[in-house]
């Protein structure tokens, strides 16, 4: 089955489009310097610049990617502090993998937002990892956002 | 590039990392660098104006008078990929690119550095990892005018390091080895690996074929120091050694009974070996090819060896991870020297222990990281991060700290020193107290001074501000004699299933110990005679017992290291000054003796031994 896989640069475009982008246009601190373009759309270029940060646009999305540009989304453009314990997310076995996403991937898993992966050993016990590799559909980068989007409004009401 | 550098010299093989020899051009004589990092404080969101105002601030503080010097971008300043080759700065964070920052920060009297990797991608994810490119971009560093560089191991090719594929521990550890057959010269024998062979150093195993009778031996290579879980100190690796008795000197015939795979402890690259230390020859040092399975044995081509008349060691091995590695930086060391040949660039090695660093990166680095990260919650613009005292995996002072006190045999003035990275003084979960201890032991263990916070949260004269600008404990870290604290005594000792190491580990100073429930006691020579002594409680219980340690305990301990012995050993009174009170008390008897240590507080003395 071919799966439906998205771009670094289309996920973070689904994140702005579901989400929206922080109020304040004209004074926007992500927008580009781009006079010719909209307001709308030099906030969008610049927010999407921001949480792609390292990542060529073009690149096919996996969850370590799709972890940490949700992560940088919610956190540096909507300013939603990170959980302080991250201990819980130990429970991946396969957290530590990546040294420098280990935190976006604690604070989507915690959060709820992006899911693990249960895993049965050799004797049967189940276990649980985040597989950073793993790729995203656009149906899942969908239901990021969808979660990023009920995250945002409880944060509005809280 | 589909393999490994071949490697055609002595110096890069792991029988000459105990030489002593650091490669031609490296400067011997640095203590451990002092300055800023971005990456605790900001993440991959570092950018010029952030930069800037640190560099300001570094001024506006005086810490620069107090030897902080080095300002140094982490990761994500780069375009995600090269242009036209080359190494270029990400414009939106970095708008006036590198050599303009490094002007702005050399104007300012201090030293710029910058950070890349020996892979194909830096671990933030860009495309731009030195591998390849040592010599442009050590070329590019010089016109840039960079002081200080560290470098990192994601994506690299040569081992199943962070986002490298999985499969590349097909280099690091040699096939499983069931058996050898040496033919020539009237020779005819076939030594099976259990039972003629013996697994030498540590990480090795003898195994049983499923639902077989006989036995291989596994796990022959390098283990992976990344994570707290192995001693540094000690074996490191292991080898399948076999004593061969040859009838004449000349060449032999050879071949291994193997079985390859793909993951640690079992892989395909073979090294082959005769003789021991720095006059052993290796015969054979490459891939193998591919069996069905690590239990499905084949038989090597033959490979030619040379024996000589009477007994000869012939080794079974594969040290590839340390000499891959060492070869990665060794490259981007060259690349510097060639590009420009007077500029002193600090290389700071930031392989996280992967391949025990601390046995090679002497010969071309300035400092190498022991563990991977201590934190992982870097911080943000607005957001200080997150530290933590003691944890399970590296993330935390007491794990780099248990790690690093060991380790004080490798470092030096020459060699270099063990960096337990970058401190977490003023990022939360950390309180005063102990944000205090973890820039004592980060002093006294000589390791690397790098600041880890958004210095906006500091003023003159404030909590953090005190700490970190410690003249006393600063001047330890930096004292030319260059000689790391040793761990002299720790409560430890007193447990009843103390002494289950071997006895050589089973000392203050060698034994690996996890369990922060204790005290210890650090010493510290000083290059004018005196000493440092540190009493440290790593427990969340204050310590009310007394902690001694009497002069002929740190004698023995540092041995020669100390200056002038004699004059400690036979002082009728000893002044000793506490170095964050400024208390000072004369000591007339042989022992040291502090009590009431609260938790995770240390007491840390100058010792002057009065004539």
């Amino acid at each position: 089955m071919i799966m439906d896989r998205i771009t670094v640069g289309e996920f973070a475009h689904i994140l702005i489009r579901e989400c929206g982008e922080k109020p304040g246009a004209e004074d926007n601190p992500f927008a580009e310097e781009k006079p010719d373009a909209k307001p709308g759309i030099r906030i969008s270029e610049g927010i999407a610049r921001r949480i792609t940060d390292g990542y060529i646009s073009d690149d096919m999305l996996d969850k370590r990617a799709a972890a940490k540009i949700t992560h940088l989304f919610i956190r540096d453009v909507f300013g939603i502090k990170d959980l302080d314990n991250i201990d819980p997310a130990e429970k991946l076995r396969d957290l530590y993998d990546c040294r420098v996403c280990v935190n976006h991937i604690a604070q989507m898993y915690l959060r709820g937002i992006m899911d693990a992966i249960e895993m049965k050993s050799a004797t049967g016990d189940p276990f649980y990892i985040f597989d950073g590799r793993g790729t995203v559909s656009v149906t899942d980068a969908q239901m990021i956002a969808a979660k990023v989007k009920r995250l945002l409004g409880s944060s509005q009401h809280d | 590039m589909n393999k490994p550098v071949e490697i055609r010299d002595t110096e890069h093989r792991f029988d000459s990392f105990k030489n002593g020899e650091a490669f031609p051009g490296k400067n011997g004589g640095r203590l451990p660098a002092m300055g800023w990092n971005s990456w605790n404080a900001f993440g991959s969101g570092n950018t010029e104006a952030l930069t800037k105002i640190m560099a300001d601030k570094i001024v506006e503080l005086g810490l620069d008078k107090l030897g902080y010097k080095y300002v140094v971008l982490d990761d994500g300043c780069y375009k995600p990929e090269r242009v036209e080759g080359l190494l270029s700065n990400e414009e939106v964070k970095f708008p006036s690119g590198f050599k303009a920052l490094a002007d702005y920060i050399h104007h300012k009297g201090l030293k710029f550095g910058m950070y890349n990797d020996i892979g194909t991608n830096l671990c933030a994810g860009a495309a731009v990892g030195t591998c390849g490119h040592e010599d442009i971009d050590a070329k590019s560093y010089a016109d840039w005018g960079v002081d200080f560089i560290k470098v990192d191991n994601c994506y690299y090719l040569w081992d199943n390091a962070t986002f490298s594929d999985a499969e590349n521990a097909r280099y690091t550890y040699a096939p499983n080895i069931k058996g050898v057959k040496i033919t020539g010269n009237g020779l005819d024998t076939k030594l099976s690996a259990h039972g003629t062979g013996i697994l030498s150093g540590k990480g090795a195993t003898f195994e049983k074929i499923t639902d077989g009778y006989e036995c291989y031996a596994t796990g022959i290579g390098t283990f992976d120091g990344t994570g707290p879980e192995h001693s540094p100190v000690g074996d490191i690796s292991s080898e399948l050694v076999f004593n061969v008795y040859a009838p004449a000197s000349g060449k032999y015939g050879f071949t291994v009974e193997y079985a390859t795979g793909r993951e640690p402890g079992c892989g395909e690259w073979l090294q082959v070996a005769v003789g021991e230390g720095e006059n052993s020859k290796v015969f054979f040092d490459d891939l193998l090819p591919g069996t069905e399975g690590k239990e499905v044995f084949a038989v090597s081509p033959e490979i030619e060896i040379e024996l000589k008349e009477g007994e000869n060691v012939l080794r079974i091995m594969n040290h590839r991870r340390q000499e891959n590695t060492l070869c990665s930086y060794d490259a981007l060391f060259k690349g510097f020297l060639e590009a420009d040949p007077d500029r002193d660039i600090v290389l700071s090695i930031c392989e996280w222990g992967k391949t025990q660093p601390q046995s090679w990166g002497y010969k071309v680095g300035d400092s190498w990281r022991i563990l991977n990260d201590i934190t992982f919650q870097v911080g943000s613009d607005g957001d200080p991060g997150r530290g933590a005292w003691a944890s399970d995996y590296t993330t935390s002072v007491c794990a780099q700290y248990n790690k690093a006190v060991i380790m004080d045999e490798f470092a030096g003035l020459g060699k270099g020193w063990n960096d337990p990275d970058m401190l977490m003084v003023g990022m939360n979960g950390l309180d005063m107290t102990m944000c205090r201890t973890h820039f004592t032991m980060w002093c006294m263990m000589n390791s690397p001074l790098m600041l880890g916070l958004d210095l906006r949260r500091v003023e003159k004269g404030d909590e953090i501000y005190n700490i970190i600008s410690n003249r006393d404990l600063i001047a330890l870290n930096q004292d030319p004699l260059g000689i790391q604290a040793k761990r002299i005594y720790m409560t430890y000792e007193e447990r009843e299933d103390w002494d289950n190491e071997p006895e050589e580990l089973c000392r203050p100073d060698k034994a690996y110990i996890r369990d922060n429930d204790r005290v210890d006691v650090l010493a510290k020579p000083l290059a004018d005679g005196r000493m440092a002594l540190s009493f440290i409680n790593l427990s969340d219980e204050k310590r009310d017992e007394p902690i001694t340690v009497d002069r002929f305990r740190i004698l023995s301990y540092l041995g020669d290291k100390v200056v002038n012995p004699d004059k400690i050993r036979n002082a009728h009174a000893i002044e000793v000054r506490n170095l964050w009170t400024g208390e000072v008390k004369r000591l007339e008897g042989e022992e040291f003796s502090v009590s009431g240590i609260e938790p995770h507080d240390n007491v840390t003395l100058l010792v002057t031994a009065l004539d």
